[in-house]
């Protein structure tokens, strides 16, 4: 059997670290992927209101979302996740520091970019308070102008009104 | 030994080739970029059309100013960022023609990040947007803002991206390196 010079096996030793680095990374990666996953069920928050979507036409791209307080105490709005529905995958987030604060009984708007699948997708926007509390959105549009957009209404069926005005206004239904 | 050594180097080298190439292609043309400062458009779209009818963005309001620098004809629409509300600036050969509403104040952020750099319909959004601003920060009325980027700026602060044949030439490498890995055997032993 043959013997291994030592220099080599140094040589061979740093590799297997290495691979063994690039293993431990992707674990890691994998679980804070499935831990943000999780963590994604949270409570609702009562008194916010995720009011509609703002999307910009060409390139398709999401450009902020319409978040309304209806307490009489201001709230801090902390993350934004986007979820693909059909996937179930969170494609965006966006984390604001320092927190925005939403004055009691106002509308404001929060400005991030995402682009969107132009073939056509449902997608769930969630709005994250300082306390760890939600508010949740559902809108989705159909893959062509003109098309199937009736039909895909009644497909899911949960998009609010809300959505379908401001689709009208910019064009896309 | 040394030559699975060496094999394994290269089929490496070509990973790292491979990835970087990836990497930069989406970076550079998948991922939406400021055509000022080459950021990501992340916290904010602001989208400026130059009359051939071409679409371009820009990160802030600052650095949709600046493009003045590259096109001296623009429509710009962007929102409000506190409210929401449109806003409409048109520049025509590099001079600022109309501000929708007149009220608009750009905010410039004073921690320097182009991110935290906001723009305002009224007085009242710019207040509210100033009360959540980085210390520093200061609020300018669109032609002071306007005035301020159109002055001269040195070239190589405008971002430039990274161009296909140096993708390419990142790809092309890596199969050469692949190659050699795949041809080491005959040429090492």
């Amino acid at each position: 059997m043959k013997t291994v010079k030592p220099s080599v096996r140094r040589e061979l030793y740093k590799i297997l670290v290495a691979e063994v680095l690039v293993i431990l990374g992707m674990i890691l990666t994998s679980t804070a992927y499935y831990v943000s996953q999780v963590s994604l069920h949270l409570p609702e928050a009562e008194s916010l209101q995720i009011s509609g979507v703002k999307i910009h036409k060409r390139p398709l791209v999401l450009t902020g979302v319409y978040v309304a307080n209806a307490d009489g105490e201001a709230v801090s709005l902390s993350k934004v996740y986007l979820i693909k529905v059909e996937s179930k995958k969170v494609i965006f987030s966006v984390s604001f520091f320092p927190y925005l604060k939403l004055p009691p009984r106002e509308i404001r708007f929060l400005s991030f970019t995402c682009p969107l699948d132009p073939r056509g997708a449902d997608y769930k926007v969630i709005v994250v308070t300082e306390e760890e509390k939600a508010a949740k959105y559902v809108f989705g549009y159909p893959p062509k102008r003109g098309g199937a957009f009736g039909s895909r209404e009644a497909e899911i069926g949960y998009v609010p009104a809300t959505t379908y005005a401001l689709f009208e206004e910019e064009g896309l239904g | 030994m040394k030559l699975q050594l060496w094999r394994m180097l290269l089929f490496s080298t070509a990973a790292v080739l491979f990835l970087t190439a990836g990497f930069t292609y989406y970076d550079t043309y998948v991922v939406p970029r400021c055509e000022v400062c080459g950021m990501s458009t992340i916290y904010g779209w602001r989208d400026v059309l130059t009359p051939d009818g071409v679409h371009h963005v820009s990160c802030c309001p600052l650095c949709t100013f600046l493009l003045v620098h590259k096109y001296s004809s623009f429509h710009v629409e962007t929102v409000c960022d506190y409210c929401g509300r449109e806003i409409t600036i048109d520049v025509e050969n590099g001079v600022l023609k109309k501000v929708d509403p007149p009220t608009a104040y750009l905010i410039l952020a004073g921690s320097g990040q182009r991110k935290q750099s906001k723009i305002a319909c009224s007085e009242e959004c710019k207040d509210k947007l100033l009360m959540e601003a980085p210390p520093g920060s200061k609020p300018l009325t669109v032609k002071e803002a306007f005035r301020m980027a159109s002055e001269p700026v040195r070239k190589y602060l405008l971002w430039h991206p990274i161009t296909w044949p140096l993708i390419m030439e990142l790809t092309v490498l890596g199969i050469l390196t692949l190659a050699a890995g795949f041809a080491a055997r005959k040429f090492l032993k």
